[in-house]
């Protein structure tokens, strides 16, 4: 589908990911023309490298999740020297969604008051109680495996399925964190233990969920959200790359500027325009189009959840290269703050799975296998023998941290490319510094033969958050509770930018439900004048 | 025997019943991916003493850290990717020669009495 010159459509939106998806399904649902510029494709379902015996090798090169090294047409360069953690994405129909691990949990309330209960950074000007009825209803859509019930969190309705199973490494922390008395949980996972949405079956444990989900339990947008929003009458117009944002002389948003796959450029007029291309795109977008910027923190705050890794090695098999890669289990027991610590807030750990041979053999989880005599030994002594955790920190926003323009890197078209800078805060450092000694604890109390830890994962800037900050004061934030600009009326930013902090987890749940609850509050808006 | 077999026998000698390095794909594989491991290749290969001795590879290691972490990377991979080299693991440890998909896995039933500890626990999120 093409949109030729001069087309007006009621609603634009920028970005067809997570936040993208849901906005359009929930717009298109309430009778609103929609439509989506993206710039990237639909992922080919039919050629996924987990279906061939290259997988590994495919996650280095044309499925990795940084864009600097998978080099795709879509994929526009990020210039990320001066960042001390590299960011991730997907640029397609589903966004990074296509790559991600599904761990879905959500914020918990104290999230949302940081300033008020610790003293540090600031407040939302939401709470959790205005989004609950949202992270309820993406549960359902989304389809999620887990369990009522955790004291850790408040209640929320049963879960759509059980919970995924744990797995040889993630029973073994759970009965390790009994022992210690930490407090864990089976993790709240966007797959599908059973069935669950149009076009989708279950997951059959194969382990290397970011490289893409051949049966569709895993639930990237493109596989949830976007079959309902086109059903809906959604309008997607892939291989659209927008460079700018138009707007009049009364500060007033009028459409954008994008270029086709084939470099030519096509305006589009639209009433209102929502931006969903990530905290490092819609940052850039702004940037570009120099607007909605009187506070300055366009593009300022960037958050990614600094995060180390510690590695068990078990004399016994526990054969975590099956199963979903993130899953199985989580453990809070440090994610609040506690006044005998030397930091605020926390962080959680995350029981993940291991590698398969190439990775085991080249390292990640694990330092590299030494090469020479003894080579193989090592490898059947670690393959199939490991398990990890992740430690994951809140990541208090700072406004060194950003995206800028990029003065001398651009994409195919010319345009100037994201530059981000990003330095690990004495906070984040403090709870990573304590994160992994309660990690190597928790695999000492699990009989570990050997650990290994990674004090901090460079290639870890899945999470692109803070970069167009919600808020009630135009000088202090770029948009408003309702995800409207403060300066452009009839613009929104409803993707991962709008994040006040950034908790010490996942945040595509709470990503989707700001979206729908933003999604919501402009229908409303839209009923109210009419009804005037 | 070329100089680059040579160097992936020292890398990967066969035993513990793999196959040497050199009687796989690894060579094959590398070569007609030099735009991203071909820079990594010449240096290494340019540093390489003759007659190759481990000793020499260790030091050649030690000369160019990156350039050789980049050569045994695209070396492991090959290996690992090889079908004699996953026969040899699955043979060793049961885990499939083939591909994760279209098999998989069996996904076992979720045991709930796993629960049991930190479902008695009391409620720890702070109420704001
Ligand atoms: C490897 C990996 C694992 C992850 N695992 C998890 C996890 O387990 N749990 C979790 O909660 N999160 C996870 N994430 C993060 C999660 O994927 C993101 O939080 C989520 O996708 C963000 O949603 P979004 O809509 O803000 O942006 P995205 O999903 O990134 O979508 C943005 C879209 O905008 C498009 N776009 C950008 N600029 C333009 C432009 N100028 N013109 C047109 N289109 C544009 C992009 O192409 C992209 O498709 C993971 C991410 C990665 C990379």
């Amino acid at each position: 589908m093409t949109a030729g010159r001069g087309d007006t459509v009621d609603c634009l939106i920028v970005g067809a990911g997570a936040a993208g998806a849901a906005f359009a399904w929930r717009l298109a649902s309430a009778g609103i023309a929609v439509t989506c510029l993206e710039q990237g494709d639909w992922a080919d379902y039919s050629a996924l490298p987990s279906l061939g015996n290259d997988w590994e090798a495919a996650r280095q090169s044309t499925h990795h999740p940084s864009s600097n090294i998978r080099r795709k047409r879509c994929d526009p360069p990020i210039d990320d020297a001066d960042a001390a953690i590299k960011p991730l994405m997907y640029n397609g129909v589903g966004g990074s969604t296509i790559h991600w691990g599904a761990h879905f949990p959500r914020f918990r309330p104290s999230d949302f008051r940081v300033r008020t209960l610790d003293g540090v950074a600031d407040d939302w000007p939401i709470r959790y109680e205005d989004l609950a009825p949202y992270y309820e209803e993406n549960d359902a859509i989304v389809g999620v495996a887990g369990l009522a019930g955790d004291p850790g969190n408040p209640p929320r309705s049963p879960r759509q399925m059980a919970p995924v199973p744990l797995g040889g490494g993630g029973a073994r922390m759970a009965a390790a964190f009994d022992r210690l008395g930490w407090r864990w949980w089976p993790a709240d996972m966007a797959i599908n233990t059973a069935t669950h949405g149009e076009g989708r079956s279950v997951c059959n444990n194969c382990g290397p969920c970011d490289l893409g989900c051949p049966t569709k339990a895993r639930s990237s947008a493109d596989v949830t959200y976007w079959p309902m929003a086109l059903k809906s009458g959604a309008r997607l117009i892939t291989g659209a790359s927008v460079f700018r944002i138009e707007t009049d002389s009364r500060g007033l948003a009028t459409g954008v500027a994008y270029f086709d796959r084939d470099g030519s450029v096509h305006r589009v007029k639209a009433s209102i325009i929502v931006l969903a291309a990530n905290g490092v795109g819609t940052a850039r977008l702004l940037l570009l189009s120099d607007i909605a910027n009187r506070s300055g923190l366009v593009g300022r705050r960037l958050m990614h959840h600094p995060t180390g890794l510690v590695t068990g090695v078990f004399a016994e098999r526990l054969d975590d290269y099956k199963g979903p890669f993130a899953a199985s289990i989580l453990c809070q027991e440090f994610y609040e703050t506690d006044p005998g610590r030397p930091f605020k807030r926390g962080f959680q750990m995350q029981c993940v799975r291991a590698d398969g041979p190439v990775g085991t053999a080249c390292g990640g989880y694990l330092p590299r296998v030494p090469w020479g005599h003894g080579h193989h030994r090592a490898f059947l002594e670690t393959f199939a023998h490991t398990t990890s955790l992740t430690v994951t920190t809140e990541d208090l926003p700072e406004e060194i941290n950003r995206v800028t323009l990029s003065p001398t890197l651009k994409d195919r078209f010319g345009v100037p490319a994201a530059k981000t800078t990003y330095r690990v805060g004495p906070n984040a450092q403090a709870i990573l510094d304590f994160g992994l000694e309660r990690a190597t604890e928790a695999f000492a109390a699990a009989d570990a033969s050997r650990v290994e830890r990674v004090p901090l994962i460079a290639p870890a800037g899945f999470h692109l958050l803070g970069t167009a900050r919600m808020g009630g004061d135009p000088d202090s934030s770029v948009i408003n509770a309702d995800c409207v600009a403060h300066d452009v009326p009839n613009l929104l930013v409803v993707d991962g930018s709008v994040f006040v902090t950034a908790a010490a987890l996942n945040p595509t749940s709470t990503i989707q439900a700001i979206a729908l609850r933003a999604a919501d509050r402009l229908i409303a808006d839209r009923h109210n004048r009419r009804a005037v | 025997m070329t100089k680059l077999a040579a160097l992936i026998d020292v890398l990967l000698p066969g035993d513990e019943g793999f196959p040497s390095g050199s009687a796989t794909k690894v060579e094959a594989w590398l070569a007609v991916r030099l735009d991203r491991f071909g820079a990594a290749l010449e240096t290494v290969l340019a540093a390489l003493p003759d007659p190759l001795t481990v000793a020499g590879v260790a030091a050649v290691e030690a000369a160019h850290p990156a350039a050789f972490a980049s050569l045994l990377t695209g070396v492991y991979t090959a290996y690992y990717t090889d079908p004699v080299v996953r026969g040899a693991i699955e043979r060793a440890t049961g885990y499939s020669a083939g591909p994760p998909q279209p098999k998989g896995y069996e996904l076992p039933p979720f045991d709930p009495a796993v629960i049991a500890a930190p479902a008695s626990r009391a409620p720890s999120w702070r109420k704001v």
